[in-house]
């Protein structure tokens, strides 16, 4: 039975939910160019960019994922945070690759991938870019509705009510004012949703203790709780996938990246990145720590069990009335800002890199922004439909991470090619995006096909995320040893 | 290991107090400013 009480908690609720949406159409007033749209005139300064970059980066299905991996794995499962703090740290203090591509001037990957390798390799990289980003954020929606159901103790009847009430007063403001509604009310979610995960995260220590959280990990999960080496669910592959997939989520995931584009400059975008980087060890810490304790006071999940859900049936009993409403507002906020920003990061690369090939000459912005906001309504709708479709096979971090990798290992083979070695050439970065894509497809493939399945199972996500970044890595490196030089001045 | 996940966690709630505070603050300066420039360049 759910704490949550309808009038003092949803009352809770529909404060933030009715300030959010006052400040999220209040600005679209300040749009009148794409540029606005986009990345908000590049205007955005190092504190708001932080603000952003962290709501957009923890949403409910961080929460989500997170939590189950502190369940099934321990503290272990936290793992891919410290991979994530540590690579936006030494890209922030080195300025590799963000650097050249914010002085470049571009608003998105395959625009500056223009430059270097040509109209067709733009095309394929957005193309490419958008079948990742929308196959992973295919879920989220879904995700979330669970959360709040289950949070709530609504019935699960009620789902689609839910995902469609999300989803529409995320649409209304980031179709209206793009890239600052986005902003504006990333700052805001990021305070509510900052107040609600500490609380909670408190409460717990004080509560159930540091001594009980331990031990439930030291009796379910052993040593393999604390260190991924040891735990037989993770190992070597796990962790060598993990460094690959965040590093190359820092340098080229769209929605981290959009912040660094919208940045005053170089110097501020790397700043975000190193200041904002041990956000990325709570963003993950926190979450498992919830899972933890649902270990502790629930006990380890029964055959057939969701161990998604742990963490959210652990929460609906354990915060008193008061506490459930800023915790449901707080989840909120994150998912809110989350949706929004990966909504426009998605559609700002179909404007810009997919249909620049249809554009002819220069259009007017009224036309621009109009086409941008008719994107972000159709990606909602696809969120909506996939959401309801999609069934996740295996744990919900493993699957974001490898439809992630459908693009992450192109892109970051690009993007590194495209910075620093000079005899990379469109046929290299053919060669890139080809091999990154067809592996984590053809695994997803594998995983839903009856004769294969066991066989995909059997190799793991893991390995099938290296091997995406090998293919990438490969294609691009012999595609662009195996074109002829002398003939190609323009290099693309 | 336990000792680093548990000093870790504490590490997270005493930086995140932090920072929450901070860009509290600046943040909202910060939009003035983004705002107020955005204005001017209209005019």
């Amino acid at each position: 039975m759910s704490h949550f009480h309808p009038w003092i908690d949803g009352s809770i609720v529909g404060l933030y939910l009715l300030g959010t949406m006052i400040a999220g159409i209040w600005v679209r007033r300040y749009v009148s160019k794409v540029e606005h749209f986009l990345v908000a005139g590049r205007e955005m300064n190092l504190y708001l960019g932080i603000a952003s970059l962290a709501a957009t980066e923890f949403g409910i299905i961080t929460c989500m994922y997170a939590a189950e991996a502190g369940y099934t794995k321990g503290f272990a499962g936290a793992t891919p945070g410290l991979c994530q703090a540590v690579a936006m740290l030494v890209i922030g203090l080195t300025g590799f690759c963000v650097k050249p591509l914010r002085a470049s001037g571009a608003m998105t990957l395959p625009e500056l991938f223009e430059k270097r390798f040509g109209k067709r390799v733009r095309w394929l990289a957005g193309v490419v870019i958008v079948l990742g980003g929308l196959l992973n954020m295919g879920v989220f929606l879904k995700i979330g509705g669970d959360f709040l159901c289950a949070v709530c103790g609504w019935n699960p009847d009620s789902l689609v009510l839910v995902m469609g009430g999300l989803l529409l007063l995320v649409s209304i403001y980031t179709i209206l004012g793009g890239m600052l509604s986005v902003l504006v009310t990333d700052f805001l979610q990021f305070i509510i949703m900052s107040a609600g995960l500490l609380i909670v995260t408190l409460l717990i220590l004080h509560h159930i203790g540091w001594e009980r959280l331990e031990e439930a990990v030291r009796v379910n999960h052993g040593e393999g709780g604390f260190n991924p080496l040891a735990n037989p669910t993770m190992g070597w592959s796990y962790l060598v996938f993990q460094i690959l997939g965040n590093t190359a989520a820092t340098l080229t995931w769209q929605t981290t990246i959009s912040r660094l584009l919208s940045s005053k400059d170089a110097a501020t975008g790397q700043r975000i990145y190193s200041r904002t980087s041990f956000f990325f060890v709570c963003r993950w810490l926190v979450p498992v720590l919830w899972g933890v304790a649902a270990l502790a006071m629930l006990g380890p999940a029964k055959d057939g069990e969701a161990t998604l859900m742990a963490m959210p049936q652990f929460l609906a009993t354990f915060l008193p009335i008061g506490l459930m409403g800023l915790m449901v507002a707080a989840m909120l906020a994150a998912d809110m800002s989350t949706n929004s920003s990966y909504m426009l990061g998605w559609g700002s690369v179909i404007y810009n890199d997919i249909l620049a090939p249809f554009r002819k000459g220069q259009w007017p912005e009224a036309r621009a922004i109009r086409w941008n906001r008719f994107i972000v309504a159709l990606i909602g709708i696809y969120l909506f439909v996939f959401g309801l479709l999609y069934e996740i096979q295996g744990d919900v971090w493993s699957y974001l991470l490898l439809s992630g990798s459908v693009y992450l290992s192109s892109m970051s083979v690009l993007l590194i090619a495209c910075c620093y070695w000079k005899r990379a050439n469109s046929w290299g970065a053919f060669g890139a995006i080809l091999g990154g894509a067809l592996v984590p497809i053809l695994f997803l493939s594998f995983e839903k096909m009856a004769s294969t399945s066991a066989w995909a199972a059997d190799f793991g996500k893991d390995n099938a995320g290296i091997a995406a970044f090998a293919a990438a890595a490969t294609g691009m490196i012999v595609g662009s040893l195996i074109k002829p030089r002398h003939p190609d001045k323009t290099t693309s | 290991m336990s000792t680093f996940w548990h000093f870790l966690v504490w590490a997270c709630v005493v930086w995140y107090s932090t920072i929450t505070i901070l860009v509290a603050v600046r943040g909202w300066k910060d939009i003035v400013g983004m705002l107020q420039r955005l204005r001017d360049g209209e005019e």
